[in-house]
């Protein structure tokens, strides 16, 4: 599950707000990477099983998110 | 029925003390004792025992060459404390044939090329005065080859990462982790050249844990480490360590994973070795974090394409310690993709054109690595003649094929 946005903030908020929660400490500085789409206008974010959002939920990212 | 003297015997320590009584007169009529005469006691000379040894001498430490065993003598009993001596013997079966090793009578006894494959005991004499005993051990088990370090056999190397021991002198830890239950990390190092595993799983406490860095044992200070923590390699599920062959093993999730960055330099030569375990549908080892035009070693389920490698040489391929010219990439995912260990040694490449780090494991979303990873050692020199050494090497640890 991923959360999607044209807003990288957005996911940016998202990424801060559960590593703060989850109180990652070490090597661990946060949550995951921000995926950019190849078109640059798109991003996204793997959701975490315990911190909801209202963010746009896709299942799955597709193949051309990758290349 | 008067004036009889008898002797009663008594031990007291090491002396005998003999009481002297003089029997009193006895009527006749009344059988009744009349009087006892002053008991004299004589303190007699020491009453010599013979030694015996009442529990079997024991031996400790690992049946390895280059290991140090240890024994303890049993305990004795005797008048006067007998004394003990010990004499390592050796046995070609461990059960008859005994021999003394010559010289070998200290508590410790270090093992030797001579006691490979042969078994160990000890024997414990106990000696004083009057005679002398003797009592074994129970044997070791069948004595290992000595444990051989990769790193301090084939050295050079540009990056090792593993979870068991590469080199001797090798201070630091294998591995940093995180556990699920409060993200807390820690380092966990080595018993016995492999994964401290009793202390992993009593870290994670029953929970899962992560691998936030691989530390590079070459001594070039390139470890990976992994700061996201959907990225984090699992090495710990329900408590319990993962494994593959028996020893410890990380598992890398395709649905998290976006690889692992090696940060080695680029080099005109790059010959590198790993061990994997995945039924994955398809992946490349690694590729240019910078570029993604240049890679090695793709394959993928029922894919004609021959390009297995881009702008890295003309690197060779063994698997499992056998020269492999898969016609396509369908047939080099069936040699890499059994879903068992797998040896991967990859001879002649090229990296040199690569700008950027080495992207482990991950191309794009057709190529996300799904399975588990236990060592890769990268050399940034030609190791071809080193090869085969290097495959027994570690076929010897993980007894892939």
């Amino acid at each position: 599950m991923y959360y999607v946005s044209t807003n990288k903030e957005d996911l940016d908020s998202y990424n801060e707000h559960v590593s703060v929660a989850e109180n990652y400490n070490g090597t661990t500085t946060h949550w995951s990477e921000i995926i950019e789409h190849p078109n640059g206008t798109d991003f996204a974010i793997m959701k975490h099983e315990k911190y909801d959002s209202d963010l746009t939920e896709v299942d799955s990212l597709s193949e051309d998110w990758f290349e | 029925m008067d004036g009889r003297k008898i002797y009663d015997l008594r031990r007291c320590d090491d002396l005998i003390m003999a009481v002297e009584l003089t029997l009193p007169s006895i009527s006749a009529q009344s059988m009744t004792l009349q009087s006892v005469e002053p008991i004299t006691l004589v303190l007699g000379s020491v009453l010599n025992i013979a030694p015996t040894i009442t529990t079997n001498p024991t031996i400790s430490g690992t049946a390895k060459v280059g290991k140090t065993l240890t024994a303890t003598a049993g305990d004795t009993t005797g008048t006067p404390p007998p004394t003990s001596t010990l004499q390592w013997q050796r046995s070609d079966n461990g059960t008859s044939g005994w021999s003394d090793i010559s010289g070998a009578t200290e508590t410790t006894f270090v093992l030797v090329s001579a006691d490979e494959t042969k078994y160990l005991r000890v024997e414990q004499t106990a000696t004083n005065i009057e005679g002398s005993v003797t009592a074994t051990s129970a044997s070791t088990s069948q004595v290992a080859s000595a444990f051989s370090f990769l790193l301090d056999d084939y050295g050079g190397a540009a990056a090792a990462y593993s979870l068991r021991l590469l080199r001797e002198e090798y201070q630091g830890s294998a591995i940093q982790v995180r556990r699920a239950s409060d993200n807390q990390e820690t380092s966990i190092g080595f018993v016995d050249n492999d994964l401290d595993i009793e202390t992993l799983e009593e870290f994670a406490s029953g929970t899962k844990a992560f691998v936030t860095i691989w530390r590079d044992q070459s001594g070039n200070g390139n470890d990976i480490e992994i700061s996201s923590a959907s990225q984090q390699p699992q090495i710990v599920d329900g408590g319990s360590t993962i494994t593959d062959g028996g020893k410890a093993s990380m598992a890398i999730d395709e649905t998290y994973s976006r690889g692992l960055e090696i940060p080695i330099t680029a080099s005109s030569r790059q010959d590198f070795f790993q061990v994997h375990k995945t039924n994955d549908t398809g992946f490349i080892i690694f590729k240019d974090s910078a570029s993604t035009s240049r890679f090695v070693w793709a394959n993928q389920d029922g894919s004609t394409s021959t390009t297995f490698y881009l702008n890295y040489g003309t690197p060779s391929l063994f698997v499992n310690g056998t020269s492999q010219n898969p016609e396509n990439r369908d047939a080099l995912h069936s040699l890499l993709s059994t879903n068992n260990q797998v040896l991967v040694s990859s001879i002649g490449g090229d990296s040199s054109e690569f700008t950027g780090n080495i992207k482990w494991g991950y191309y794009s979303s057709a190529f996300i690595y799904d399975g588990n990873l236990q060592e890769i050692i990268f050399y940034n020199s030609d190791q071809s003649s080193n090869r085969t050494g290097i495959e027994t090497n570690i076929n010897d640890h993980y007894s892939i094929y």
